[in-house]
């Protein structure tokens, strides 16, 4: 179905140069189809799509959307991107283009020096330096989320032990951005940069219901002071508020995700015929679709909402909370609406449904989960109520 | 130290097998599974659906059913001249009990659907079918797989376009059925066909055995969420006539036995061991903070569900066993099962973050976090749907009119 096809209701005009980007992105979404990796990728296989999907963000100069042209980037805004994002959600599209060019560029673009900014974005930006966010150890979205410890060197350099879990696109990164608590510090955080040649420094591919995800060890790696972001240490509103609008492009992509679903389960529920009559007429099945409606068409609303207030220049992180909350939810709660609808066959491995489900489950704690943004945003209302 | 989330606290009602005069034939039972068992401690087991491959414990599940067929207890209720064990359901309740100690799923012991098949051949078949087929199946020597579902049926088994043809003295059998079986190919194949291709719905199937060596039929894996399934193809299978069973045209009264043991109404004694070891986890590798009050509410809600669906479960069983089938309980329990699944596997994410997607290979795959992930989705369908389990339950509660439906005799 083409997009001018899809059903739920797009409210916001896009400009023409969003178009462009909108559909550009669609065409780079069917190759990445027709290029046969997604399907595979999904599979917990080999990753035989991570590559292409590399080189054709490169290309496209998407390594890293949102960095300034000054440091290499094409340097979209933030609804720019987004447009980008839901599309590469309806694939699901997922790789670098987004953990490297998103999330770590994002964090050095923030809280890096300008001689970091200088001297890796450009190549984030070329796709000749991919950089894997390390962020979190444990499910929430507190500075009690990083349990990693570093011990500071005289010369400011860090000495890293222990083991990252669940790292997104590690496998395919020169190096690692690890957030890490220093001497014991329980608030104050340090973003160190791991070359993944490095030794010490060893990764495992994580098996299950994920995508690209790894298991990074650290056995005494020392990080130069040249290599720690910024100051040497930042707190966690800081890294929060650098990281808002990767949250806000993550739920761009759940937007496009959710709505692949509705789109591909309302057109099954008009094919498939069982007792007679396409399944569409039996109200179960509506009740399905309706929810699944109403996740889709709330995800949209919440995101739209906070990146228009974000271009605006608020920085308030509650509508950041809520869209990632939603988006989580939508987008694992919306897998399993389809599920409902398509049953046996939408649990076959090459059905397109399964990459959702993969990437649903996946990304659902990636970046925080949602009940630890629901709790954020919760007292960040009761705070500046006081 | 603290109590384990999912003990049940109390026998259910009418649990024959608490009879103290068992109490002999329950150490007898201990002391003849002690050494078929002892092999399974070291064995980490497949659950019924799964992404496994795992020969040694096919081998080991093989040889425990055989030593149970061999002396009549795999089908402990059936007669002792088809090679049952003539016993009483408190001996029936007292060997499954023994199993379910050992994590063994009495109907599962080994990959086959016997347990669902030989109750539909022992009421419907004939002498001769029952003296043929069924002392095999409960022997625990053949490997039978029910394949029931066609590509465009779905849900709808009635609308079945796998024809057979009478030819003399067999069936010629086209057609083909999907997502059935498992990686352990079969000796036979029980299934529904269409004898009648011009007459009125439900009164124009048939129900068939058939040798899985026939000429004919060939069998392509499928991969599924939850494991290998497989599409079985029918390319004018000659089957002996003498195979169909419940007599010509009248294979929707026999699917009455048959999906009501598919459908919920077994029922079973075991526990779901999933909140336990989710705490098990936490406390061994700091996972998850279990003094934090939104995990233990999640905790709480988790065993709770799991605790009524074992007793819901566990109500059909004692209900089957007694030969009091419960009105709606099977579809109840499985529609129960099947939300449950999905809640749970949304709980284990919010509790363990990605440490619930996780494949282990070290422990049973029923406890295995991402067997549960998978589970959610995964087992939503399968002899039916979600909704369908719905459907039967309405219509078993009498919603909108008296109920027409009554749940049928099985064993």
């Amino acid at each position: 179905m083409s997009v001018d096809q899809r059903l739920l209701t797009i409210d916001r005009d896009l400009t023409e140069g969003e178009r462009l980007l909108r559909d550009t992105a669609v065409a780079f979404v069917e190759k990445a189809r027709r290029s046969g990796g997604l399907r595979d990728a999904y599979r917990g296989g080999e990753d035989g799509a991570a590559g292409f999907i590399a080189r054709e963000a490169a290309q496209l100069g998407w390594s890293g959307i949102l960095v300034p042209q000054q440091y290499g980037g094409p340097g979209a805004t933030l609804r720019e991107a987004a447009v980008v994002f839901e599309q590469l959600g309806h694939g699901p599209v997922w790789g670098s283009l987004f953990t490297s060019g998103v999330v770590a560029a994002q964090l050095i673009a923030e809280l890096g020096s300008d001689e970091q900014r200088t001297r890796l974005l450009p190549d984030i930006c070329g796709g000749r330096l991919t950089v894997a966010p390390a962020i979190l150890d444990a499910p929430g979205w507190t500075p009690r989320s990083i349990r990693m410890e570093a011990q500071r060197g005289g010369d400011g350099s860090l000495l890293l032990s222990g083991t990252r879990r669940f790292v997104l696109g590690a496998g395919d990164a020169g190096t690692l951005l690890c957030a890490v608590h220093v001497d014991g510090d329980a608030d104050g955080l340090a973003l160190a940069l791991v070359d993944t040649r490095q030794r010490g420094v060893s990764l495992q591919r994580v098996d299950g219901l994920l995508h690209d995800a790894w298991d990074v060890h650290l056995d005494g790696v020392r990080v130069a002071r040249a290599g720690v972001l910024g100051a040497g240490t930042c707190a966690w509103t800081e890294l929060e508020t650098a990281l808002a609008p990767a949250i806000l492009l993550l739920a761009a992509y759940t937007v496009g995700a959710c709505d692949e679903l509705f789109t591909e389960t309302v057109a099954y529920t008009r094919v498939r015929r069982v007792f007679g009559q396409t399944i569409g007429r039996f109200q179960r099945v509506q009740d399905h679709c309706v929810e699944l409606s109403l996740r889709a068409d709330a995800v949209r609303l919440v995101t739209d909402e906070a990146i228009e207030g974000w271009m605006q220049g608020n920085r308030d992180l509650v509508p950041v909370h809520e869209a990632r909350s939603v988006a989580a939810e939508s987008y694992y709660h919306g897998c399993n609406d389809a599920h409902m609808v398509h049953a046996g066959p939408g649990t076959a491995l090459d059905h397109p449904l399964m990459p959702h489900t993969v990437m649903s489950r996946t990304l659902f704690a990636h970046l925080g989960d949602p009940a630890s943004h629901r709790r954020a945003m919760v007292d960040r209302l009761l705070t500046e109520r006081r | 130290m603290s109590r384990p989330l999912t003990t049940a606290t109390a026998r259910p009602a009418g649990d024959l097998a608490d009879d103290p005069a068992l109490d002999g034939f329950a150490r007898e039972v201990d002391a003849f599974l002690a050494p078929h068992l002892a092999e399974r401690e070291t064995l980490r087991l497949s659950a019924i659906w799964s992404v496994r491959d795992n020969r040694a414990e096919a081998d080991f599940r093989r040889r425990l059913a055989r030593a149970l067929g061999e002396v009549g207890w795999l089908f402990p209720l059936f007669p002792r001249e088809y090679g049952g064990g003539g016993l009483t359901l408190g001996h029936h309740m007292v060997i499954e009990r023994a199993l379910d100690a050992h994590g063994i799923n009495f109907l599962r012991v080994f990959d086959t659907e016997a347990c669902i098949v030989a109750p539909c051949i022992l009421h419907w078949g004939t002498d001769e079918q029952k003296r043929d087929f069924l002392p095999p199946m409960l022997r625990g020597e053949v490997q039978v797989w029910q394949v029931l579902t066609e590509p465009q049926g779905g849900s709808d088994p009635a609308t079945c376009l796998t024809t057979a043809v009478r030819d003399g003295d067999v069936y010629r059998i086209k057609g083909q059925k999907t997502m059935v079986g498992s990686t352990e190919p079969p000796d036979f194949l029980w299934t529904l066909v269409c004898t009648d291709p011009k007459g009125e719905r439900h009164h124009n199937l048939s129900w068939i055995y058939i040798p899985a060596n026939l000429p004919g039929i060939t069998v392509a894996p499928l991969p599924m969420l939850m494991g290998v399934k497989n599409t079985v193809f029918f390319d004018d299978v000659e089957v002996p006539a003498s195979y169909l069973v419940g007599g010509e045209n009248n294979g929707w009264a026999v699917s009455t036995t048959h999906l009501e043991l598919e459908h919920g109404g077994a029922g079973s004694i075991a526990a779901d061991p999933i909140p336990d070891r989710v705490v098990e986890f936490c406390r061994a590798t700091g996972a998850a903070d279990l003094d934090d009050p939104h995990i233990r509410d999640l905790l709480a809600e988790m065993a709770i569900d799991c605790h009524v669906g074992r007793l819901m479960a566990r109500r059909n069983w004692v209900r089957r066993l007694s030969r009091r089938p419960h009105p709606y309980g099977g579809p109840q329990h499985r529609y129960y099962q099947r939300m449950l699944r999905l809640r749970n596997a949304h709980r284990l994410q919010e509790i363990l973050g990605c440490d619930a997607l996780r494949a282990d290979p070290n422990v049973d795959e029923e406890i295995e976090f991402s067997w549960l992930a998978r589970s959610g989705p995964g087992m939503l369908h399968g002899g039916g749907t979600l909704d369908t389990d719905r459907l039967i339950l309405s219509r078993r509660l009498g919603l909108g009119r008296e109920p027409t439906e009554a749940a049928p005799q099985t064993i």
